[in-house]
């Protein structure tokens, strides 16, 4: 019997020889952000030379500089150029980019404050519901609010589809994969049926309209519009990084976060009001286009981990980068015609979000 | 002063007395576990005092204040919890989710000791192989071992844990209840929920015993590992012996033949 003793309890167990492993890639997130910059810088070029009037990369430069008051006898030769450049071609990158990034940081809030990394406003039904806010508004005329008009009554539409997802899929401060999708079939489905109702009532034009809310389509792109989605997307980026912090703390659910010193209820309500905010402002002018918020942070999570503060900058840049590659090829893909970019991206992203949904399902407990 | 401490605590879920009139005071540097068979109401008692469980009458006070009169961020760091689950949402490293317990002391002089804090923690629960390893690949003792750190990493003078041993193996239920023991005799207050009898006898100060939402017993442990005692509240025969080493009481269930002695 006495030759069994434990030592004194408590410094059995501390082997201070064992420290942590050096944590890998503290470079990464920084590669990456620049490497995206440049690929935006690439992308703008090409998306500024290519189109049906012919005008030359030193054409583009010196239109540009020569609009920063630098003339430096580059500028294009004909005032048709200038034209196109200035207010076709330039104001739809500029569309394409804020869009992009509402989209993408749209998506990592949503997952975050769902807990559940295929949260996505175009699954979860968020944007068909600003969709019905926005057609509303084409059906019946409203015009209260000037230009804002029609992003308010999308905010309002999505609001309300948010919150409803949200109040149906949360249990506890998780969300079943399962549950979450359920919720996006019916309310996209309820959204759906409003919308084809406001099909009905409209006249011709209002249809017609209609129908690109439906396909997504960044075409006729107006600086007025940009001067409404550029401060939505880059205010919604600031304050979305300010919660970056207490998200991260919420994925070890809604009692440990409050245990930690989050205020929780704040913050979804902070955060559910931000997805509904960038959510609109980008299915407003640019109709529904899924899964930008869905593959966007799904691979700059696999590349730099779930922390939400690298998550929501690197994917504001890669939703920027990739909706504008992806109305590149709207554009230019089938000549002298424009595809829809909504279909576009649900032709990448639909079959991600299947592969994302066995990948998930196969998982332990269904989180990736 | 009592660092927690619950007074005339009713509980009632959905219609149903989970807790009638339960006390319960817990000093500084004592280590007291909530023992009691299922759905005697230890981890309704430990939701109680954490908050995250709404009292029907009585006060709960943590430093005797009530616990309405703290705000979030300034209970976070004077109590750590440990709650059952310890699943995480996103693939976090274990190294990440350790240093979320320090999230209370974010802009506080106290931030700049991170580093040597979430390293030690993660060594006393011999966790730094998991700290560039998924949470979401762990096992469940595994991740239970990494909550178990975070809830060390946080620092504070009361530690409250539901349940942290239940995934455990041998080695590393004596670890943390040592490593409880050891904050506590620094000071600390821990109230921790506890299947395992003579492991809560070994360690603890004081058992509380719980059965059908009260109180009966609250005492050291060799005045509440009595076989009468356990017998009536267990509906199981049991024997206590002394351990042969430290002479602490264990609490063994009488198997085999004499299990047709099992009360009814």
């Amino acid at each position: 019997m006495s030759a069994v003793h434990l030592e004194t309890r408590p410094a059995a167990f501390e082997d201070p020889s064992e420290a942590l492993p050096e944590p890998p890639k503290a470079w990464l997130p920084v590669a990456l952000v620049t490497g995206l910059t440049v690929a935006l810088i690439l992308l703008t070029m090409v998306s500024a030379l290519r189109g049906q009037l012919h005008i030359t990369p030193t054409e583009v430069l010196g239109s540009i500089l020569g609009r920063l008051g630098l003339d430096v006898g580059m500028a294009p030769s004909s005032t048709y150029a200038e034209a196109a450049l200035w207010t076709v071609r330039f104001p739809r990158v500029a569309l394409a980019l804020v869009v992009g990034a509402s989209l993408s940081v749209g998506g990592v809030l949503m997952q975050g404050v769902f807990g559940n990394p295929l949260a996505e406003p175009g699954v979860i039904g968020v944007s068909s519901g600003a969709a019905v806010g926005a057609c509303a508004v084409i059906v019946f005329g409203f015009a209260a609010l000037g230009p804002w008009t029609l992003v308010v009554a999308a905010f309002i539409g999505g609001l309300i589809a948010t919150l409803l997802a949200y109040r149906t899929a949360r249990r506890g401060g998780r969300t079943e994969v399962v549950t979450l999708v359920l919720t996006g079939v019916a309310i996209n489905a309820v959204c759906g049926a409003i919308v084809a109702l406001l099909v009905f009532l409209g006249d011709t034009a209002s249809r017609e309209e209609i129908i690109f809310w439906q396909l997504g389509s960044l075409n006729g792109a107006r600086w007025s519009e940009v001067a409404i989605v550029a401060p939505i997307a880059i205010i919604g980026t600031v304050l979305a990084l300010r919660l970056a912090r207490q998200l991260d703390l919420l994925s070890l659910g809604e009692r440990p976060a409050g245990h930690l010193g989050v205020d929780v209820e704040r913050l979804r309500r902070t955060a559910i009001v931000l997805v509904a905010v960038l959510t609109s402002a980008a299915v407003a002018f640019g109709g529904i286009i899924s899964f930008v918020g869905l593959v966007v942070p799904h691979l700059i999570r696999m590349v730099l981990g779930p922390g939400h503060r690298w998550l929501l900058l690197v994917s504001a840049v890669g939703g920027a980068v990739l909706l504008l590659a992806a109305d590149l090829l709207a554009r230019t893909l089938v000549a002298y015609a424009e595809l829809p970019i909504g279909m576009l991206t649900a032709l990448v992203g639909g079959p991600f979000f299947f592969w994302l949904i066995r990948r998930t399902s196969r998982g332990a407990g269904g989180w990736a | 002063m009592s660092a927690v401490s619950a007074t005339g605590v009713d509980v009632t879920l959905g219609g149903a007395s989970i807790l009638s009139s339960v006390d319960l005071s817990v000093e500084p540097g004592e280590l007291v576990a909530l023992v009691g068979p299922n759905g005697a109401g230890k981890s309704t008692l430990l939701g109680a005092l954490t908050g995250d469980i709404p009292v029907a009458a009585g006060t709960v006070e943590l430093f005797d204040r009530p616990l309405a009169q703290w705000v979030g961020l300034e209970a976070a760091r004077v109590r750590a919890v440990q709650t059952q689950r310890a699943t995480v949402a996103f693939a976090f490293t274990g190294e990440q989710v350790v240093r979320m317990g320090r999230a209370p002391w974010h802009g506080t002089a106290e931030a700049i000791r991170d580093d040597d804090v979430v390293a030690a923690a993660m060594r006393l629960t011999e966790t730094p192989g998991f700290a560039l390893r998924r949470v979401t690949t762990l096992s469940g003792g595994e991740s239970s071992r990494i909550a178990f750190s975070r809830a060390l990493a946080q620092e504070t003078a009361v530690l409250l844990l539901d349940e942290p041993t239940a995934a455990l193996d041998l080695r590393h239920q004596e670890m943390e209840l040592s490593q409880m023991r050891h904050r506590a005799d620094q000071g600390v207050a821990v109230v921790v929920v506890l299947h395992d009898l003579s492991l809560a006898g070994a360690y603890a100060d004081r058992l509380v015993l719980l059965d059908g939402g009260r109180v009966v017993a609250d005492a050291p442990p060799r005045d509440v590992l009595r076989p009468e005692l356990l017998e009536r509240v267990y509906r199981q025969k049991v024997s206590v012996i002394p351990d042969p080493v430290t002479g602490d009481p264990v609490v063994l269930p009488v198997r085999g033949d004499a299990q047709r002695r099992v009360v009814a």
